[in-house]
């Protein structure tokens, strides 16, 4: 391997030319951020022989973008190369882009934990990736010969690496790159970041430190203290706990009004320790804006991540209060679009249940439907309590729930959570045939896909595997479904000249920071990008969306 | 049946088990609770991977010599007499490996007697030590990995030590 310094040759049309950007001075936790200052640009191509050229001057990134536009572009993780790139040169490329950390997700999601270039170098290319000199571009600011020689190598593994990848490439997973998870780096690279009312913020952390502090003045206790805990029930109550966790504590509700102090109390300790002061401080940049760091594929199912902060994560069940917080930082609206059932939708499309299906063009409750398939009652009403076991079952079942599962969380005992679960099999009985051709799949070729392509690698030697098997088809799917609206979403602002402002990104749901003027558009574009995602990944099955604005997130 | 005594901690130990002339050894960190019962090494769930992982790959671990850097359970490192403690046992494997032309190794406090950066970082690949001598040694992550996380690394690096196999024998 020869180091030339300078720019490249232009590389032969379509050729795969590597890129690979190293910065000084940037921390872990904020590679998605434009920090730390430009050290190198390494590329390499086949038609360069042993050579790689390399930049030290960000003024020139420009030109060598110019000269190999003409190839496919690869990137070890392109979110983070082509956002240092665009720091120096605003042109947007709109060539096709090769990233060896999405295809091996794509390729190996669930066999492997890991998917550094270190770890793709060892398995592709059997070869070893030392990375003693990565942490002296956090501490150094000049390039040495060895920082040189580091960014040479991972550059030209980079290519190497895609050699292996294309040798390995099925057509699923080309599919579901070309169609979803490649379009959606762009989408996310244009994701704006979401506005955090700071001050409502920080009143709503200083009212559950109040509300914990009152529970726990009342109790004489600290309610995080497991011994403390423990003692405080046998006192007031005779019941010895072995154990002070949820679930126990849930089992106790009607025992004693001491239980729901302390889920209480807890709850709004974890608030503060979780979502207090620290949280903003963290994660909410001078502007009132947090920027979280959004992944095309978080998950063996595809699905998308957010971290640094994690957004996915703010409550939406206990405390949602909080996703009032997150406001239009246009002083607009937020629209929220979200799936109605969508993960029975998917599961419909995938058993192919005429039973389902028919309910779903029926335009049914699928719940609803379920309920009285299940109970042989067509009078049960929407607010009969049997439908809550019937949602169960209905989404329940997907994540391997088995009766001993739906007896303890319902007030059924396993018995009729039984009756219940094989009366369920018996009206659907192609769920049941699917359920089992999934694990006779994963037993002949250790992973299954989603309906469009997607693996998911089985490891068999997991408990969990044969539930593993029936989930990840449909939450998969549900993924592909989401990512895909949002690719589509982008497409259609674009048509209609607006710009993209989808902020949040959350399982089955799309949120968008609407300048006034813009919601009914937003609202159109939303509706419109999951119905079209799910003609082209689930013909034949409607989706409903269910579209909502507000002044925030917690509209819905 | 009586068994042999760590000399430095009167602990009983699992002895390497499998044909003494094999020109393969396996090898593991430690044994668990059940190879500890019943003096055998790999007779419990990550042994139970091990050999169903060989099997798929066509390889049979009663055909190849196997045992473990600690020949009982691990001891706590901050044991005076630790360092001497390991070396007893780390003879013993090196008397084991000696002669033998591959060797996979699992697990990460291998690794780490060994002076690898950890296991992860070599999993699948020939590691070399001066006191490997002649013999082929592919690192793998231990099995027990695959009962709590996923399969991929173990399964990779059985694959690889196959190869090398395939390679040389």
């Amino acid at each position: 391997m020869k180091i030339i310094k300078g720019l490249p040759p232009a590389p032969i049309d379509k050729e795969t030319v590597a890129l690979d950007v190293e910065t000084f001075g940037q921390t872990s936790d904020k590679l998605h951020r434009p920090t730390g200052s430009f050290a190198c640009l390494s590329i390499a191509a086949r038609s360069y022989g042993d050579k790689v050229y390399q930049i030290y001057d960000h003024n020139d990134v420009k030109k060598v973008l110019n000269i190999a536009k003409k190839g496919e572009w690869a990137f070890h993780n392109s979110l983070y190369d082509i956002r240092q790139l665009m720091r120096y040169s605003k042109r947007r490329p709109l060539i096709p882009i090769w990233d060896t950390l999405i295809i091996d997700r794509l390729l190996y999601g669930g066999l492997y934990s890991t998917f550094s270039l270190g770890d793709l170098s060892r398995r592709h290319l059997q070869k070893k990736m030392d990375k003693d000199v990565r942490d002296d571009f956090s501490s150094l600011t000049e390039m040495t010969p060895g920082m040189r020689e580091y960014a040479a190598r991972d550059v030209a593994r980079l290519l190497d690496i895609v050699d292996a990848q294309k040798a390995n490439m099925d057509d699923g997973s080309q599919k579901i790159y070309d169609l979803i998870d490649q379009p959606a780096i762009w989408a996310i690279l244009d994701m704006p970041p979401v506005k955090v009312d700071v001050d409502a913020w920080l009143k709503l952390s200083e009212k559950h430190a109040h509300e914990a502090s009152i529970i726990e003045t009342d109790l004489g206790t600290n309610v995080k203290s497991n011994p403390q805990v423990l003692k405080l029930v046998q006192a007031q109550t005779g019941i010895v706990m072995k154990n002070t966790q949820r679930k126990t504590l849930d089992s106790h509700l009607n025992d004693h009004p001491v239980f729901q102090a302390i889920i209480d109390g807890r709850m709004y300790r974890d608030a503060v320790s979780r979502y207090g002061e620290k949280w903003v401080n963290k994660h909410v940049e001078d502007d009132g804006m947090v920027y979280s760091n959004w992944g095309v594929i978080g998950a063996a199912t595809g699905r998308m991540k957010s971290s640094d902060p994690n957004l996915q994560q703010i409550p939406s069940r206990r405390l949602p209060i909080f996703r009032q917080m997150f406001v239009s930082k246009y002083g607009g609206k937020m629209v929220i679009a979200d799936v109605s059932q969508q993960e029975p939708r998917i599961t419909a499309y995938e058993t192919q249940d005429p039973g389902l299906i028919k309910a779903i063009h029926a335009k049914e409750d699928l719940h609803l439907y379920v309920t009285r398939q299940i109970y042989g009652d067509d009078t049960i009403k929407k607010s009969d309590p049997r439908r809550s076991n019937g949602k169960d079952i209905n989404l329940g079942l997907t994540y391997g729930l088995t009766p001993h599962g739906l007896a303890a969380r319902t007030d059924m005992n396993e018995q009729e959570a039984e009756i219940l679960v094989n009366a369920y099999f018996q009206r659907f009985p192609h769920v049941r045939q699917w359920m089992e051709r999934q694990r006779q799949i994963a037993n002949r070729r250790n992973y299954v896909t989603t309906a469009n392509g997607r693996r998911g690698w089985v490891n068999m030697y997991d408990k969990h595997w044969q539930n593993n098997v029936i989930n990840m088809p449909i939450q998969g799917g549900a993924a592909d479904h989401t990512k895909l609206s949002l690719v589509l979403a982008k497409e259609m602002a674009k048509d209609d000249g607006l710009d993209f402002d989808i902020c949040l990104v959350i399982h089955d749901e799309l949120v968008a920071d609407a300048p006034t003027g813009t919601v009914v558009g937003w609202k159109k574009i939303m509706r419109d990008a999951f119905t079209e995602a799910a003609d082209q990944l689930y013909p034949d099955i409607p989706f409903v969306t269910d579209v909502v604005s507000g002044d925030s997130w917690g509209a819905k | 049946m009586n068994r042999a005594i760590c000399p430095i901690c009167n602990l009983q130990l699992v002895e390497a088990a499998g044909p003494v002339d094999s020109e393969v050894l396996v090898f593991g960190e430690y044994p668990g609770h059940k190879e500890t019962i019943e003096g055998k090494p790999f007779v419990g769930a990550a042994g139970s991977v091990l050999k169903t992982e060989l099997v798929r790959v066509g390889l049979q671990l009663h055909r190849f010599r196997y045992t473990n850097l600690w020949k009982h359970a691990k001891p706590n490192p901050k044991e005076d007499n630790y360092q001497e403690h390991l070396d007893w046992h780390l003879k013993e494997l090196l008397r084991e490996l000696k002669g033998r032309r591959f060797a996979l190794m699992m697990g990460s406090d291998c690794a780490k007697v060994f002076g690898l950066p950890s296991i992860m970082s070599v999993s699948g690949l020939a590691v070399e030590n001066f006191l490997f001598g002649d013999t082929v040694v592919v690192a793998s992550p231990n099995p027990a990995l695959a009962l709590h996380d996923k399969i991929g690394e173990v399964r990779l690096a059985i694959t690889r030590f196959k190869e090398k196999l395939d390679e040389q024998l």
